[in-house]
């Protein structure tokens, strides 16, 4: 099971914990960060460049138990990135989205969850982390490709986008695609599910 | 005072007197018992001694290991007889040398050569011919608050199921206060009451997940159970003194220990227990506690004088 | 600041510092789908003079907890 995203010309595959790809991934991420635990992972990422922290960034998920007791259970997930060149790292925790969709949103966009940048005591973060969040959305791919310019790049199961907004402003778009279903393919169902049991049901309507 | 008798040193400091008494050595009892046998957690002895005295008695222990040791009871058990108990920790068989010093109207004396003095109400303030109990130094010692700072990670939340050995691993004290340039005798015996006491403990839970439905980034799309356990570990100690060379160490003896469990799923008990303990049950009134820890007298004396 | 313990409680130690009560937990997997959150509860003196987090932190990385 896995999933593979495209920003431009950078791509990232996440692969599962028992994997030889996230093992070899981990013995690189031992070098710069000696007290990370491969064990404490359900996934890890390979390497990507990250066009707004300008560093090749490791993506590890945490197991949701980790993140709901560490954050609370409004939190559907965590994950700790790792900046390889400037060893730092920091928390991504992702939320259901409730705020007002930003108006260069495509009409049929429907962003899903928020992700933000949090920095964790005791360990160096980049000092930029505070200045982007990312914006997880579905929604009609001719529609979005045209809107932001994209390739045509669709999986056989599914297809989610990733805006990633730099002070208010558009940064990126990365494509996540899906061909088949698996442990990462299904955001919208994630997202249902947290919304009942969140008590948010009103969002089931927008 | 116009009658009686008083004798001093030359710093004027009251050697024999008839307006108090002195303590004199009444007998050197064998092990009469040996409790509260624990062989983990950096074991523990007690043993009891019982003596015969018409007043209440001073005990003096050696220490023929560099194990913790210290006097935790002086009690009459009835009529002329005390029973005494000295803390030991580790687990070695060996046993302090017990000596017992009362004032004189504890024994009746043998012999006809000596001194004896008397008080106003006509009872023995000093007699020489039982062997006053002549002190060679002492200190003031006390405890480290916390015996064991700092628990591992791998203690077993599930049903108290790590066994003591390993648990008492975790929890053996290790802390000790060091007081140096301590001069003894040849052969040292000491007078020094337990008195500082501590309960650390420590709750280790396990909480886990299955689902049986399909997880999508760790989200569970399905059936979902939720277990839970916890074990709460717990230990008992008593400070202790300890002498190496010309140091005296004051540190601690685990007494006892024991540990409660629960297991619960979706919040709803399944089962509820305590793992293996040291025979004391119930839970502490207090938890991570550290009582009676002011400075505490360790007297000196040399025991070879009463062998 | 995400912090991986949760203090529960602290009261003064006189003369010696801190004593903060604290929660400590670690996650694993047995297998997909069964992760186990392992916690612990129990309890430190932090010396005077010393950041009470700061402390802990380097208590529970040299333990194995973080």
């Amino acid at each position: 099971m896995s999933e593979v995203y495209f920003s431009g010309s950078n791509s990232r595959t996440m692969f599962d914990r028992e994997t030889d790809a996230a093992a070899e991934v981990f013995v690189g991420l031992l070098k710069v960060f000696p007290w990370a635990r491969l064990e404490d992972y359900f996934s890890v990422s390979s390497p990507v460049y990250h066009e707004v922290l300008r560093d090749q960034v490791v993506t590890c998920c945490l197991p949701t138990t980790w993140t709901r007791r560490a954050i609370g259970p409004e939190c559907i997930l965590g994950t700790r990135k790792f900046c390889l060149e400037g060893a730092t790292s920091f928390l991504r925790l992702y939320k259901i989205f409730e705020k007002a969709k930003p108006e260069w949103m495509p009409q049929s966009a429907q962003i899903l969850f928020e992700g933000t940048n949090h920095a964790e005591l005791m360990r160096p973060a980049p000092t930029s982390i505070d200045g982007f969040s990312d914006l997880y959305f579905k929604g009609n791919a001719d529609e979005i490709e045209a809107a932001f310019d994209l390739p045509q790049k669709r999986g056989a199961y599914e297809t989610f986008y990733g805006a990633t907004v730099v002070n208010g402003q558009l940064a990126r778009i990365k494509q996540y695609v899906y061909d088949t279903q698996g442990g990462f393919s299904d955001w919208d169902v994630v997202w249902m599910m947290a919304c009942k049991h969140q008590s948010k049901q009103h969002l089931l309507g927008a | 005072m116009s009658y009686g008798f008083l004798a001093t040193n030359t710093n004027n400091q009251v050697l024999v007197s008839s307006d108090t008494r002195n303590l004199h050595f009444i007998g050197k009892p064998s092990v009469n018992q040996v409790r509260n046998v624990i062989d983990t957690h950096g074991g523990c002895r007690i043993f009891a001694y019982v003596v015969s005295s018409t007043v209440p008695v001073v005990p003096f222990f050696t220490m023929p290991t560099s194990d913790m040791y210290g006097i935790t009871a002086i009690r009459n058990v009835g009529g002329n007889t005390w029973e005494i108990e000295v803390l030991r920790s580790g687990t070695s068989a060996a046993q302090p040398e017990m000596y017992v010093f009362a004032d004189p109207r504890a024994v009746a004396p043998s012999g006809r050569h000596g001194m004896l003095v008397y008080r106003d109400d006509g009872t023995p303030s000093f007699d020489s011919r039982l062997r006053p109990l002549a002190i060679s130094g002492g200190l003031l010692v006390a405890h480290p608050y916390n015996p064991k700072p700092v628990l591992p990670y791998g203690l077993s939340p599930y049903n108290c199921e790590t066994p003591a050995d390993a648990a008492g691993g975790a929890f053996v004290p290790d802390q000790v206060n060091v007081y140096s340039g301590v001069a003894t005798p040849a052969k040292p015996m000491f007078s020094f009451s337990s008195v500082a006491q501590a309960q650390r403990e420590a709750a280790y839970s396990a909480f886990r997940r299955e689902c049986d439905g399909f997880d999508v980034y760790g989200n569970c799309v399905g059936a979902e159970r939720e277990y839970s356990w916890t074990s709460r570990y717990w230990a008992f100690y008593r400070g202790g003194i300890r002498r190496l060379g010309d140091q005296v160490h004051a540190g601690w003896v685990t007494v006892a220990y024991g540990c409660n469990w629960t297991y619960m799923k979706e919040s709803a008990f399944l089962g509820i227990g305590t793992g293996g303990d040291s025979g004391y049950g119930g839970t502490w009134p207090y938890s991570n506690e550290t009582l009676n820890l002011a400075a505490s007298p360790v007297i000196i004396a040399d025991a070879s004088r009463y062998d | 600041m995400i912090k991986p313990f949760e203090i529960i409680g602290t009261r003064p130690v006189e003369g010696l510092g801190t004593g903060v009560t604290y929660k400590v937990w670690r996650t694993e997997f047995s297998k997909p789908g069964h992760s186990q959150t392992l916690e612990c509860e129990t309890f430190i003196i932090v010396p005077d003079g010393e950041n009470i987090e700061e402390y802990l932190f380097e208590v529970l990385s040299k333990s194995g907890w973080i």
